[in-house]
């Protein structure tokens, strides 16, 4: 440890038995994964990265609606530099409030928000990174592109397993303060999963929803958030689409929550909790999946061999050490 | 190759051709260069042979023979891509995938369906829309082009503002890799990077796709349109801007810039065919001679005559919603009010359905035109909303000297557009003409991409943007590089494309 700690140089600190590694640019990442694989060593448990001084925050691109951050930068540091704007991240699950931009663009279900009508976006317009073999990444920041494969889908949503990105320009959308809630009731579960996924489908962008049993009913409470008008417009969508399943609508609702680790799902894995009589609450919900609360955690997924093969030839000596 | 036609044609059961026909048939696609070679009477180079797998064991098998002999695949859908990106440049095999046609059962409660990579484009449509449902995706090759293709080329349709382009469309791809091994990706959730991603775009450099999961969506209960006349370009692009900004999702976003403004929805269907008369015969023999000398003095000096197009300032700006009917009249509404506020005149809803009307026609002119010794073709880039307008001077700027420049607007998101620029031009010999476009190509990319905009909304690289699609991957070349050592690592799979 003492020789690699020499190796690394200023970028290192030892801390107790371990090191922690501050790498403040690309270049000096860079230069930290190269010591790593010459010495064979990885990121894990004794050898930390803390990329909390890849700190860089721009300017709020008002009208891209855009900002770039680095990968250390807390996301609600963010939040507040966007909200000066009058902009915001948009309706993020608790877990993704306490991460850093690293953090949300490289975990697996944060890294994208729901857009009409219930697809996902990755929550980056471009991203900077670097891949496990050292090499930079870097993509043009556009709305979408036909420019060949997506390189920037090996860091978003990656888990960090064969590089690990830097810096991001993050979408962001208007803040509004009009928020509204309902609450529908449904014969039965798969009633109330119907109706949230055809609101989904028809153009409904909820903040939350939480769906549980009572009195032998399931209730649906859906929380909206946005432009006043645009609330309303899409208030009177929801309520459509809940009576065209035969749901009753039942009041204005009250801020409910599920306790309980959030989880990426699918829409079987909330039927199964459901069914089971548990109560769900839902983050980003889109028609692909939903990020709630209330489910059973997952087995590992795992991600399929063209994986095992990403990760042996950008992570040939597992200098990141960790991903699925 | 002739070694190799016997195990080829065994594993294809007998479907392989080394005809000419055949081998022309699929060695081509719509890239205008290669139209203006055929004038020339010059063939862009055809393939070997052909075949026609028809399971994803056959296509495996086919990339197993090719890796031992090192011969050359090129994947086929229909042939629409206007890149070249399907051109057999080192010969080899070429994959036709159209045998690839089954489309599944729709999963109501997913709301997704399994197509094979061959399905055309019209019949996935038409058969959804039968069962309720559609896709939402409506290239204007939609009845030349193939889901694979789609896949490939990271497509892109008309109602893209709503649906998404084709990437979010696909909840797992199921193909070959280069070295011969099936795949299928997993379906959310998973831990670990989406390698759907990763390899949707790579125009057969990587793998060959044979099916894919799609999500559908209920068909729309109504579609709204409307348009407007805007005072300029800028008012239009900020009329859009603002519109999603507020939440709003139209299907369908197109704004024309005023050149554009003086053709949209004059183009005619071709007549049906007629009994030569003598009037037609001497059009025949005479038109076309008189139209390529106009054609050369006023196309061949766009010097002169695109400072004439900018004497019209007024732009067609159309959108259309779709949907459950009172929330798209509800859309509609709020559009309309967006707009007015940028000085737009409603023209009401007459010109959206005229465009819906015709929105796969392909212009009746073009053909015309290429026989009188133009050159036309399109680029579509897009920017982030900062750099739009930039890049649309930017590219005028640079085009003009080489070709008439016409541009529109669509594709809209929250963070930016598409644009869409069309060229015409022409010059005294063929040489001139191609030079010219040569020309034209690199100069006009090059000013987009330096003014902010991506290398291709939708489109693809293929071989005509190979170049710039390097140059702007930087030091992300390695990481593409390791991607086709990793999954084609013998090269065999559309050498020559993204510059692979």
């Amino acid at each position: 440890m003492k020789t690699l700690l020499q190796a690394l140089g200023p970028v290192a600190q030892a801390v107790g038995d371990g090191l922690v590694l501050r790498p403040a640019s690309e270049r000096e990442l860079v230069a930290v994964l190269a010591v790593l694989r010459d010495r064979q060593a990885s990121l894990g448990a004794e050898v930390m990265l803390d990329r909390s001084a890849l700190a860089r925050l721009g300017a709020v691109q008002d009208r891209a609606m855009t900002l770039e951050a680095g990968a250390g930068v807390p996301v609600r540091v963010v939040e507040s530099k966007a909200n000066h704007a009058r902009l915001t991240l948009g309706p993020l699950s608790p877990m993704a409030w306490e991460a850093s931009v690293g953090e949300l663009v490289e975990h697996p279900a944060l890294a994208f928000r729901a857009v009409v009508p219930g697809r996902l976006e990755p929550i980056a317009a471009g991203i900077t990174g670097v891949l496990a073999d050292g090499h930079l990444v870097r993509s043009a920041v556009g709305p979408r592109h036909a420019a060949g494969p997506d390189l920037a889908s090996l860091l978003v949503g990656g888990g960090g397993a064969l590089g690990l990105v830097t810096a991001a320009v993050l979408r962001l959308m208007p803040l509004h303060d009009a928020e509204q809630r309902r609450l529908f009731s449904f014969g039965t579960f798969a009633q109330a999963l119907e109706a949230t996924r055809e609101a989904l489908s028809a153009g409904v962008t909820f903040a939350r929803a939480v769906l549980r049993g009572r009195a032998g009913r399931t209730v649906g409470e859906y929380t909206l958030r946005g432009a006043a008008a645009q609330v309303d417009r899409e208030l009177e969508l929801l309520a459509r689409c809940a009576e065209h399943v035969g749901g009753r609508f039942e009041g204005l609702g009250r801020e409910a929550e599920v306790d309980g680790p959030e989880r990426e799902a699918s829409w079987a894995d909330l039927a199964s909790a459901l069914g089971h009589g548990g109560s769900v609450e839902l983050f980003r919900p889109a028609l692909t999946s939903v990020i709630a609360r209330g489910v059973a955690a997952h087995e590992f997924i795992p991600p399929g061999p063209l994986f095992k093969g990403l990760r042996a030839a950008f992570d040939r000596s597992h200098v990141l050490g960790r991903g699925p | 190759m002739l070694e190799a036609r016997g195990a080829l044609e065994a594993v294809v059961r007998g479907r392989l051709s080394t005809r000419e026909l055949d081998r022309l048939a699929t060695g081509r696609d719509l890239w205008p260069l290669t139209l203006l070679w055929l004038r020339q009477g010059k063939v862009p180079p055809p393939p070997d042979a052909v075949v026609w797998p028809g399971t994803d064991d056959e296509v495996a098998s086919v990339v197993r023979i090719a890796r031992e002999r090192r011969l050359a695949l090129i994947p086929f859908g229909a042939g629409s891509g206007v890149c070249g990106g399907t051109l057999a440049v080192h010969g080899g095999v070429m994959v036709d995938l159209k045998r690839f046609d089954t489309i599944g059962p729709v999963d109501p409660v997913r709301r997704c369906v399994d197509v094979g990579a061959g399905v055309m484009g019209e019949t996935l449509e038409r058969r959804l829309a039968a069962r309720g449902w559609t896709l939402g995706h409506f290239p204007s090759s939609i009845g030349m082009s193939t889901v694979g293709g789609w896949l490939a080329a990271r497509s892109a349709g008309q109602l893209s503002s709503r649906y998404g382009k084709i990437e979010d469309m696909v909840l797992s791809v199921r193909g070959v890799l280069g070295t011969g091994e099936r795949f299928e990706t997993p379906e959310r959730p998973f831990d670990g990077p989406d390698v759907a991603q990763v390899l949707l775009g790579s125009e057969g450099t990587l793998c060959v796709f044979t099916g894919a999961r799609l999500r559908v969506h209920p068909r729309p209960e109504a579609r709204v349109f409307r348009a407007f006349e805007v005072p300029s370009v800028e008012r239009g692009l900020e009329a859009i801007r603002r519109v999603f900004r507020e939440g709003l999702r139209p299907a369908v976003v197109r704004l024309y810039d005023p050149f554009d403004t003086t053709f949209v929805g004059r183009a005619k269907p071709a007549s049906p065919r007629k009994a030569p008369s003598k009037r037609s015969a001497l059009e025949a023999t005479v038109l076309p001679g008189v139209l390529k000398r106009l054609a050369i003095e006023t196309l061949g000096r766009p010097g002169l005559v695109n400072p004439l197009t900018r004497l019209a300032t007024r732009s067609r700006l159309i959108f259309m919603c779709e949907g459950e009917a009172k929330h798209a009249a509800a859309e509609d509404r709020a559009i309309a009010a967006a707009c007015l506020s940028m000085g737009g005149v409603d023209l009401g809803e007459g010109p959206g359905r005229e465009w819906y009307r015709k929105r796969y026609d392909v212009n009746a002119r073009l053909p015309r035109l290429m026989e009188a010794g133009t050159f036309i073709d399109t680029m579509e880039v897009s920017a982030p909303w900062d750099a739009v307008f930039e890049v649309y001077e930017r590219v005028r700027e640079v085009a003009g000297a080489y070709a008439l420049v016409l541009c529109h607007f669509s594709h809209a998101y929250a963070d930016g557009c598409s644009l869409y620029f069309s060229f015409v031009g022409s010059g005294r010999t063929e040489a001139e003409i191609e030079d010219r476009y040569q020309q034209l190509w690199r100069a006009a990319l090059g000013a987009a991409t330096s003014a902010g905009a991506n290398v291709s909304h939708h489109h693809g690289i293929g071989l005509l943007k190979a170049r710039a699609y390097q140059d702007s991957l930087g030091e992300g070349r390695h990481a593409l590089a390791t991607l086709k050592r990793l999954f084609d690592p013998d090269g065999i799979l559309n050498p020559g494309k993204l510059g692979l």
